[in-house]
């Protein structure tokens, strides 16, 4: 006890934050030329943020929930924009996301040796403002570092990028920008709307907004934050984005900033404005529909492997929409956020995975390979465990994502529910045949010299995959966590 | 009367006449320059730590936080210009005193028009600060673009002048005076007829020019182009924020009771200025002429300000031009480096600046990315203060519209980026070399757009307290 009321006094959320802004600041001063120490100096701040990041798991109290470990300052009092910093269980669930994932992608970028320096300054910049994102409770200084998050995804891609990748860069980079115009606007209103002088959320909260301002700027924000979370129809930045972006870049991308886009959804649009919410929500319950189907069918149409991902991204992330859309149930939000987790290690996992495959083989298509089992049996098996999670296999994370997701919008929305299920299927269908056509069957004669995974790119594939079934076999500690935070969104939302 | 107050219009002045003296009597003309940065330096420091209150010439000429403020702006504006002219200057060192004395005589025009409070003075002070720039625009004589640069500018600036002239000769014909402070009295006592309103959109359409606002923004681009880079980049910042000091004085303070005329007039202005600005700006394959569309879509930022409330209206221009005289002049003096070297402002010649000089590629990128309003650079907490301003008086639509063109301005932002930053062809482009008043330049600009990114509020304090007390009598 007495090491979480010494945890209490330290300001754990900024160092946590400003860990990868210490090695941006260091590496300015490293030679590009020395490759070691670069990656040193990335490597060793984000995984002190990480293990921060699992001590804050423990340290937070979800028998008493709601904000904790606050920091308040005042930053810019004339216009009540505060540094205020804070986490409840769903802030706490995701900040232990970006931890593992920016762990395991800094190993995963070890081998980068095109100007790495920049590299990697870009990547922790942009931690530094995800980080930043998850755990502030003051609108002005979320906007803030959501676009520093958002940024540095231009030049990542459009320098480090594979195939068309300036395009690429500049779709994603306005997609998202444009979202953020939206998001903008968004804040002002609700900050005018209360008259009472502050960014603050707590205040925010607390306010009554007028069910006409609610029915207006819910859209507004909701659309904003859901372009970043891949909802369909403005989904179509994220598959030609992960697909060009380098290995950690798409880690990142795809597991963690997607979910800054759900995350706003569901803490701001349905948070603050939940008569705006319970107007529009059947709306978004529609949508997430064709983004489930018609991402996994889309999936199954790909034959680039990172495309095949992109889009699988684009179903899960559905399912995550779907949970925020039927959330008047509880549990249906407890899946969702759980699924923000899940999903966000496990295609990370792909990702890394896709990239280690790619840097091996020189191809993604996936009828060009077969038989890497043979070869590569370590990333083969690490391959397959991930797809089953991502199919939903019971023991994994996946598993209780999903089932707690769907079990919860099927009192809300059952018809909608019983469509999006069918979608596991096909997941499974488009799983199982590329696990089939890379990993089985003989090997082809170019590919027989291949090595194996080597440490560092079995360390951080191996971070993930702890993640992924510790979760699956022991969610319950992780569960009430969460749970403690959603609840008393539920409520307001079940409330009218 | 108190000539303390006009101690610094003094001072300039004085320095003005020295600079001529100093032309004729010195075979050295390379010291006019230093000379001249000294002066303003000095006058820039002296001003910062002596704010006075106060009026002068029955209250025609006024010191209060306005007036404090912009004379800040207009004076680091001067002298990051003048540092950038010594050594990026291509002029004969006969034209040296002739330059400074300019480029002198229109900041004094501007520092004139931050302290009146008549129609008469601030029309003198903002044609004292343009009809210099109009010279200097034209000062490489035997480059047709920069003569065609200076004889575009005299022509259209005569004509916007003359609008301008006419409007207020409208005001005055209704009102019978020219002192603001009497017209504030009449209209709020007798009210407006139809024929002042044509008066109020006359004098929009005048300070338009200035302001490089649609429909009088043509000019923009080939004076940009034509000019000499340091030049440009003042006529960006400098001429600017004065017709934004001409319109606040004239309309968030004297004409406030007739917002429901002029305010949506500005407001569509705006919206307009900021979106042609942009989208012309996306084709453009010179970076000075690209600069001169951001620049106009910038305007329309500013002017988004206007809308909003008074004194936060008001706080929020002020601060923006603040920040944004420093990026600017970041950029262009980034240009004006690498001008300097190559000759080229062909965009293609970027490529790979990155790797020639890091420097140069990252203030360039600074500049560009608070231009387009990315925190944690000052340009955004400034672009986030005017849509503030806005967002009070409830023009959601043209906060969204100014954001959603944020969001385009990036899109050749990121076009030029991609040429420092990704594009490679030119790694063995040769290194570029700075001198150090450039780095200088640099390295000033590049402090500003962080520190006041970070820690703004201090400013934000004093730009409210500044217009607060334009109002308190």
């Amino acid at each position: 006890m007495e090491i979480i009321s010494f945890i209490k006094q330290i300001p754990i959320l900024t160092i946590i934050y400003f860990m990868p802004l210490i090695s941006v600041i260091l590496l300015l001063f490293i030679p590009g030329k020395n490759h070691k120490a670069i990656r040193l100096v990335s490597l060793i701040p984000v995984s002190f943020s990480f293990l921060l990041s699992i001590v804050l798991l423990f340290s937070y109290d979800y028998n008493t929930g709601g904000l904790q470990f606050v920091e308040k300052h005042n930053w810019i009092p004339s216009i009540g924009i505060n540094y205020f910093l804070g986490v409840n269980g769903i802030n706490v669930a995701l900040v232990l996301l970006t931890g593992f994932v920016i762990v395991a992608g800094v190993l995963a970028s070890w081998n980068v040796t095109y100007r790495p320096k920049e590299f990697f300054m870009l990547l922790l910049t942009l931690v530094t403002g995800v980080f930043g994102v998850f755990m502030t409770y003051n609108l002005f200084l979320f906007f803030l570092f959501y676009e520093i998050a958002v940024l540095p995804m231009y030049l990542l891609i459009g320098i480090w990028g594979t195939g068309d990748k300036e395009y690429s860069a500049m779709k994603l980079t306005l997609y998202l920008l444009v979202g953020s115009a939206l998001i903008l606007a968004g804040i002002l209103g609700l900050y005018f709307a209360t008259g009472l002088n502050t960014f603050d959320f707590d205040v925010l909260e607390q306010f009554k907004y007028t069910k006409e301002f609610q029915i207006i700027f819910f859209p507004i924000l909701f659309l904003g934050f859901g372009i970043l979370a891949a909802l369909w129809p403005f989904h179509t930045w994220s598959p030609d984005g992960h697909a060009s972006a380098p290995t950690a870049v798409s880690m990142l991308h795809a597991g963690v900033l997607m979910k800054l886009g759900a995350y706003g959804c569901l803490v701001i649009a349905v948070g603050l404005l939940p008569e705006g919410a319970k107007f529009w929500l059947p709306v978004v319950a529609i949508l997430t529909i064709v983004n489930i189907v018609y991402g996994s069918t889309g999936a199954v149409a790909q034959k680039d492997l990172k495309y095949i991902v992109a889009y699988s991204s684009v179903s899960h992330m559905g399912i995550v929409l779907l949970g925020i859309a039927a959330g008047k149930s509880a549990i249906a939000l407890s899946g969702s956020v759980f699924q923000m987790v899940s999903h966000g290690i496990m295609t990370g996992l792909f990702f890394a995975l896709v990239g280690m495959v790619y840097g091996r083989t020189h191809t993604r298509i996936i009828t060009d390979m077969r038989g890497l089992a043979k070869v590569m049996p370590k990333l083969a098996t690490f391959f397959v465990l991930t797809g089953l999670c991502s199919l939903g296999l019971p023991g994994l994370s996946g598993f209780v994502a999903e089932i707690t997701t769907f079990i919860g919008a099927f009192k809300v929305y059952p018809v909608v529910t019983l469509i999006c299920v069918v979608s596991i299927v096909i997941t499974a269908f488009y799983v199982l045949r590329v696990v089939q056509i890379v990993f089985f069957g003989p090997v082809m004669e170019e590919y027989k010299n291949l090595t194996d995974a080597n440490a560092t790119e079995f360390a951080s594939l191996f971070i993930l995959m702890v993640f992924i079934v510790l979760f699956g076999l022991y969610p319950f500690y992780f569960m009430k966590v969460i749970y403690s935070a959603v609840l008393p969104i539920s409520q307001k939302l079940a409330g009218m | 009367m108190n000539l303390y107050l006009l101690s610094d219009e003094l001072i300039l002045g004085t320095a003005l006449i020295l600079i001529l003296l100093i032309d004729f009597v010195s075979k050295n003309k390379r010291i006019i320059g230093y000379f001249f940065n000294i002066i303003i330096f000095a006058l820039l420091i002296f001003v910062i730590f002596n704010k006075r209150e106060g009026q002068a010439f029955f209250s025609a000429f006024v010191y209060d936080g306005v007036s404090w403020f912009s004379k800040i702006v207009f004076l680091s504006g001067a002298f990051l210009t003048g540092l950038l002219s010594l050594s990026t200057i291509r002029i004969k060192e006969k034209y040296y005193g002739a330059y400074y004395m300019i480029l002198g005589a229109s900041t004094l025009g501007m520092m004139f028009l931050a302290s009146s409070k008549e129609l008469i003075t601030l029309y003198i002070g903002l044609e004292l600060a343009t009809i210099s720039l109009y010279a200097l625009s034209a000062i490489y004589k035997d480059d047709s673009n920069s003569l065609e640069a200076g004889i575009k500018y005299l022509i259209l600036g005569a004509i916007s002048s003359g609008l301008l002239l006419y409007g207020i000769s409208i005001v005055y014909g209704f009102t019978r005076t020219t002192y603001l402070e009497k017209i504030i009295s009449l209209i709020s006592q007798n009210g407006v007829d139809s024929a002042f309103v044509i008066g109020v959109i006359l004098i929009i359409l005048g300070t338009a020019f200035k302001l490089s606002a649609v429909p009088m923004h043509v000019w923009t681009p080939d004076v940009y182009q034509g000019a000499p880079t340091a030049i440009t980049g003042f006529i960006s910042v400098a001429s600017k924020s004065a017709g934004f000091i001409f319109v606040m004085r004239l309309f968030s303070y004297t004409f406030l009771k007739l917002d429901y005329i002029w305010v949506p007039v500005i407001s569509i202005i705006a919206f307009l200025t900021m979106t042609v600005g942009n989208l012309i700006a996306i084709p453009q394959k010179n970076i000075k002429r690209l600069l001169a569309y951001s620049t106009i879509s910038q305007a329309g930022y500013i002017l988004v300000g206007f809308v909003g409330a008074s004194v936060i209206g008001m706080s929020s221009v002020l601060f923006y031009v603040f920040v944004y005289t420093f990026t600017n002049i970041a950029a262009f003096a980034v240009v004006a480096g690498v001008e300097k070297q190559t000759n080229s402002c062909n965009i293609n010649d970027y490529a790979s600046l990155s790797q020639r000089n890091p420097l140069l590629a990252l203030t360039f990128m600074l500049s560009l990315l608070s231009l387009a309003g990315i925190p944690p650079l000052a340009g955004f907490v400034g672009k986030f203060y005017l849509f503030y301003a806005a967002m009070q008086k409830g023009y959601l639509w043209l906060v969204i519209a100014a954001a959603l063109n944020s969001t385009i301005s990036l899109y050749y932002y990121l076009l030029v980026l991609k040429q420092l930053y990704i594009r490679n062809e030119k790694t063995e482009g040769e290194k570029i070399k700075l001198p150090s008043g450039i780095i200088f330049v640099l390295v000033i600009c590049i402090a500003v757009i962080i520190i006041f990114g970070i820690m703004p509020s201090d400013v934000i304090d004093i730009t409210i307290n500044a217009s607060q007390g334009m109002f308190v009598k």
